[in-house]
């Protein structure tokens, strides 16, 4: 792994964990506790994320695995709910309409940039230095 | 072997994506109703007529219903006495043969009905609901609840134990939980979907049930017909609380004009003003925050139907209106000798004072009476005072500290305020405000829109059209008309279609299913649209886009101002005639829904074909 992979996602990382903090604790909390305990754990796994990749070595290296998997797959979850609430809305009213069409592109369009793609590129990075 | 490992690697997101399509059409599947074709028009009408031989309400043996129609769910008979339910029977049986013969007979052994006063029985609305399809509905998350019924066309059922009870889409409205949930707490205003709390209760209530056991709840969509006031024996299907118009003439849209004017008419107060908010499910008036933009608006519209259509009474109305705006609506930091506004003591803003310029020149126009003239200068001067040096104009003023406030822009007020010029020069020729005019329009046009998001979309920009068009011939750009046609262009991409899911509301604006389109915008927007049509004549460009979204439009409001075969529901239908809700599944009535909606149908009417039908 070079250094600057070292600094620059565990960087990242945090970047993320804070905007995700601001967002579902400050800027919209849920009234939901199973949403906001969902929101911590997806806050420690990306720290766990970075701090893997920060910590390096073997230890280091299935942290970083572990958590990003977990990361994606909660994009995926979040996706998957998205899609079944899409789906749900054309199954009662035979359409989802423009809006619903375009919300629900965007925000899985966000959410993919802004949840899943970091912990994609710290798989292909790990398995590129595993090899 | 690099190439098969990275196969796999990326395979994993495809299978993802290929179970997630999967899961999205397994949902969709699951919850989309089955709908049974029901029964057809002359069935329909051999059982209102029948129920009309039982109520002593026609002398003609009704023929039989002699088919075997199976049926999906229980079919209902309900007696409406002025907006309110007389008398609901029910029955499951499975055929409409079947099923009909169970609810004469129960009918039959109905004696209160006999007792009621014939002038009474005379009145009584006749209405037959089948069930047509049901299904399941996810009751566990409030807000998925709340958006599990098409507004006005599904019913919300439940069952306990073996026994349902359902609310009829008539009731849901009638209890006015269409549209009524609200989702957040934080924004008491926003509402979305079936007030579930309010409808659990009452199915609750309805089935007697303890509230500590959870009933199972479905929807269900209803096929429905109701009697014809106007024709003896006649079945109408209704389709979401109205018996729909699938195709308009200039008489139907004349016609319109008429009862929106008239119910106007019969809203005004001795002082001039209008009931603002009126509530047909009671015949409830509401004069609580009076607008005097409004007031203005309707105003102008009552002139613009006497000089299309002539009626001494809309003359007098305005009359009546205008002078309101001259005499109450102008506080003493507004009245100035050299320019005058309209608004509280406090605060004014451009496009009220603008609105009320438009409807004073207006009237002028039809009564050449001079009387107001004095005030129209002053209020143009005032406007001419508030406009800023790019064309915009300033939007607030503060009358007790004469001070005029010009960041925060209001959505309308700019365009109103062009309008207001536009239909003042035509009245007094003042040379003077051919520049102003100019600016204002060149700045709605262009200036507004000169940053990048400003090339994907348009604002509420009606009044900037109709602007245009008022100003013709005195100021004139080929600019101010394509913009006009990109606004129609813009409108349309929202403009429900005929082949869509929800083609009775074919011709309003929307953009999501489960929100009920809002019946200001069709009005406002084709107000703009006429307008743009003859700014585009004027400029020799091409119309035919702009002639569909009127064309589709009108026959959306016309179906939507209520006529006397859909005020079955209302306390005092004919009070109620002509009058547009704010949405097709709320009733409350401002007095601007119909303004815009009537004005509309009245510029639009030398474009609505004589003799054949417009279809959307």
């Amino acid at each position: 792994m070079q250094r600057h992979h070292r600094i620059l996602y565990p960087i990242l990382d945090l970047c993320l964990a804070l905007a995700y903090v601001y967002i579902f604790f400050i800027l919209i909390p849920s009234r939901s506790a199973a949403f906001s305990v969902a929101a911590g754990a997806f806050v420690v796994l990306t720290l766990a994320s970075g701090a893997g990749i920060a910590l390096g070595g073997k230890w280091g290296r299935r942290i970083t695995v572990v958590s990003a998997c977990g990361r994606i797959l909660g994009c995926l979850s979040f996706i998957g709910l998205l899609l079944a609430s899409a789906a749900y809305l054309h199954g009662i009213y035979g359409a989802v309409g423009t809006l619903g069409a375009a919300l629900s592109m965007v925000v899985a369009a966000l959410s993919i940039q802004f949840v899943g793609l970091v912990p994609f590129f710290e798989l292909l990075l790990m398995r590129k230095t595993r090899a | 072997m690099d190439f098969v490992r990275n196969s796999r690697f990326f395979a994993i997101p495809a299978l993802v994506g290929l179970f997630m399509l999967a899961a999205y059409w397994g949902i969709v599947a699951h919850y989309r109703l089955a709908i049974s074709p029901g029964i057809d028009q002359a069935q329909a009408k051999a059982f209102i007529s029948t129920v009309k031989h039982s109520l002593g309400l026609a002398e003609v043996a009704p023929t039989t219903i002699a088919t075997r129609s199976p049926l999906m769910g229980p079919t209902w008979l309900t007696l409406y006495a002025r907006g309110k339910l007389l008398l609901r029977l029910r029955s499951s049986l499975p055929t409409f043969e079947a099923a009909s013969a169970d609810i004469l007979s129960q009918l039959n052994s109905q004696t209160m009905l006999r007792r009621l006063p014939l002038a009474l029985r005379k009145e009584l609305r006749i209405k037959l609901d089948l069930m047509t399809g049901r299904g399941p509905v996810l009751s566990s998350i409030p807000l998925a609840f709340s958006l599990s019924l098409v507004d006005g066309i599904d019913g919300l059922g439940a069952e306990i134990d073996g026994r349902e009870e359902h609310l009829l889409p008539d009731d849901l409205f009638r209890e006015q939980l269409l549209g009524r949930f609200q989702p957040m707490a934080s924004i008491p205003d926003f509402h979305i979907g079936v007030d579930i709390v309010r409808g659990a209760e009452l199915l609750q209530q309805k089935l007697n049930a303890p509230p500590s056991k959870a009933l199972s709840y479905f929807r269900f969509r209803t096929q429905s017909w109701v009697d014809d006031p106007q024709s003896a024996g006649e079945a109408l299907p209704v389709v979401r609380l109205r018996v729909p118009m699938k195709t308009v003439t200039r008489t139907d849209v004349r016609r319109a004009v008429i009862s929106g004017a008239d119910f106007v008419l019969a809203q005004m107060r001795p002082d001039g003003r209008f009931t603002y908010r009126y509530f047909p499910l009671n015949d409830e008036k509401d004069l609580r925050n009076y607008n005097f933009a409004r007031h203005a608006g309707t105003t102008w519209f009552l002139a613009v139907t006497f000089k299309r259509l002539r009626m001494e009474r809309h003359r007098n109305a305005a009359a009546k209106a205008v002078a309101y705006l001259a005499n109450e609506t102008l506080p003493p930091g507004c009245n100035l000798p050299q320019r005058a506004c309209v608004g509280g003591h406090r605060y004014s803003d451009v496009g009220t004072t603008a609105l009320a310029l438009v409807a004073i020149a207006e009237y002028h126009q039809i009564s050449r009476n001079e009387r107001y003239l004095k005030l129209a200068r002053r209020l143009a001067e005032h406007i001419l005072w508030m406009q800023k040096e790019n064309g915009d104009f300033c939007h607030h003023y503060f009358p007790d500290k004469k001070q005029k406030k010009c960041d925060a822009p209001l959505l309308y007020a700019s365009g109103e305020a062009v309008l207001a010029l536009a239909k003042y020069h035509a009245i007094s020729g003042d040379k003077r405000l051919l520049e102003p005019m100019e600016k204002g329009l060149d700045f709605l046009t262009k200036t507004k829109y000169d940053h990048l998001v400003g090339q994907f979309f348009i604002s509420e920009d009606h009044w900037t059209c109709i602007a245009a068009e008022a100003a013709i011939p005195a100021v004139s750009k080929l600019q101010y008309a394509k913009f006009c046609g990109e606004f129609v262009r813009f409108g349309l991409r929202a403009q429900i279609e005929d082949d869509d899911v929800q083609s009775d509301l074919a011709g309003t604006f929307n953009v999501a299913p489960f929100i009920a389109p809002n019946n200001a915008p069709p009005g406002s927007r084709t107000e703009a649209n006429v307008a743009t049509y003859h700014v585009q004549k004027h400029h020799g460009l091409p119309t035919t886009e702009t002639e569909e979204s009127i064309l589709a439009a009108v026959r959306y409001l016309v179906d939507q101002m209520i006529r006397p075969v859909n005020t079955y529901l209302f306390a005092k239908p004919k009070v109620s005639v002509g009058a547009m809700m704010e949405t097709p599944v709320r009733p409350v009535v401002r007095v601007d829904y119909v303004q815009h909606a009537a004005a509309a149908l009245v510029i639009a009417l030398p474009l609505i074909p004589q003799q054949s039908s417009s279809t959307p």
